[in-house]
């Protein structure tokens, strides 16, 4: 087997290639939809989502365990503040914390100050964390439902089958047209 | 569509999406998921505690970030250094908007990959919330400086 250590090195690097291939290692096409001029971003993630809830389907059939998969917690305070800065922070600083090391490999320099930037806010983060006024943001809600699937009373996997069969014939149709009207590069 | 500043065009956005959602799969079955802002928090960390195990997994998977996203700029000759380096504002919109990128994934516990792709993938409320919210700030943002990417 290999070692753990070079699976994940070989899988952020397959990462790494997809993203800057898709263009997600430019700045200016990561922050284009926010000014309308580019829609690289809400295309290449519904399509990654979808694709990737077809694979976890057929996962799930090889028999795989799915649904021990990572799951995260439903925050709505911390996600939702945290969402709106996240987001402005993208916009101004033109990543986000993935792309950034795509970028850096890409030769991008920018991304440098960008990581600076962060590793100082986690410096003006750690002290203030553990303050009462902040539990609010991290608190889970006792009624609160960590899934969609759960939230609207439905089978998880008739959801994501669902979802994939009619996202991906969306995504199917938009493809075909992005391609008709595409001119030779 | 903006196009690479030199070198081969990039791949069409669905095509990436579909490549994208296909390694993020096999990570899912190599037994973890899609993350990064974990990897700088801990890195932070170990400036100022050196005694901060790095040798994690999402580590090792965000070094190949950077080795991907090399290997793709330079098999595609995008490769270069200073493409739309906008001189000293350039720098501080970039540390700003870092801080408040790091601050925003300690709020809501994950980033664009941790808790919107992968959450994404496995339909949690909050990632949509964490989504929305994000492009409410993005468009926020842009709307007041409309000029930053001119």
């Amino acid at each position: 087997m290999m070692p753990d250590w070079l699976t994940w090195l070989l899988i952020g690097t397959a990462l790494g290639f997809v993203l800057e291939n898709g263009g997600l290692a430019n700045p200016r096409k990561l922050t284009g939809v926010f000014l309308l001029r580019d829609f690289t971003v809400p295309q290449v993630m519904p399509t990654a989502i979808l694709t990737a809830m077809g694979g976890m389907l057929v996962l799930s059939l090889l028999g795989f365990d799915t649904g021990k998969a990572f799951t995260p917690d439903t925050m709505y305070l911390g996600q939702a503040f945290g969402g709106f800065i996240f987001g402005v922070g993208f916009y101004l600083g033109g990543y986000c914390p993935g792309t950034s090391m795509v970028a850096l490999g890409s030769g991008r320099l920018d991304a440098l100050p960008f990581m600076a930037g962060m590793i100082a806010a986690w410096h003006a983060w750690d002290p203030i964390r553990k303050l009462d006024v902040l539990r609010p943001f991290f608190t889970k809600a006792p009624d609160a439902r960590d899934t969609i699937p759960e939230l609207v009373g439905l089978d998880p996997r008739v959801l994501a089958a669902g979802l994939f069969a009619l996202g991906g014939a969306a995504i199917l149709w938009l493809y075909r047209r992005s391609v008709r009207g595409a001119a030779p590069a | 569509m903006i196009a690479p500043e030199k070198g081969r065009s990039y791949w069409n956005p669905y095509v990436a999406g579909a490549a994208l959602g296909i390694v993020v799969t096999v990570s899912f079955a190599a037994g973890h998921y899609f993350g990064a802002s974990r990897v700088f928090a801990t890195a932070a960390k170990w400036l100022g505690d050196r005694g901060t195990n790095l040798n994690h997994w999402m580590t090792w998977e965000v070094i190949g970030l950077c080795i991907g996203g090399a290997l793709g700029g330079l098999l595609a000759r995008r490769w270069g250094m200073m493409r739309g380096f906008g001189g000293r504002r350039r720098v501080v919109a970039a540390v700003v908007g870092g801080g408040l990128v790091m601050l925003g994934s300690r709020f809501a516990a994950g980033c664009t990959s941790g808790l919107a792709v992968t959450g994404g993938i496995r339909m949690s409320v909050g990632a949509y919330v964490f989504m929305g919210a994000m492009f409410l700030g993005g468009f926020a943002a842009a709307a007041v400086f409309r000029r930053l990417w001119s």
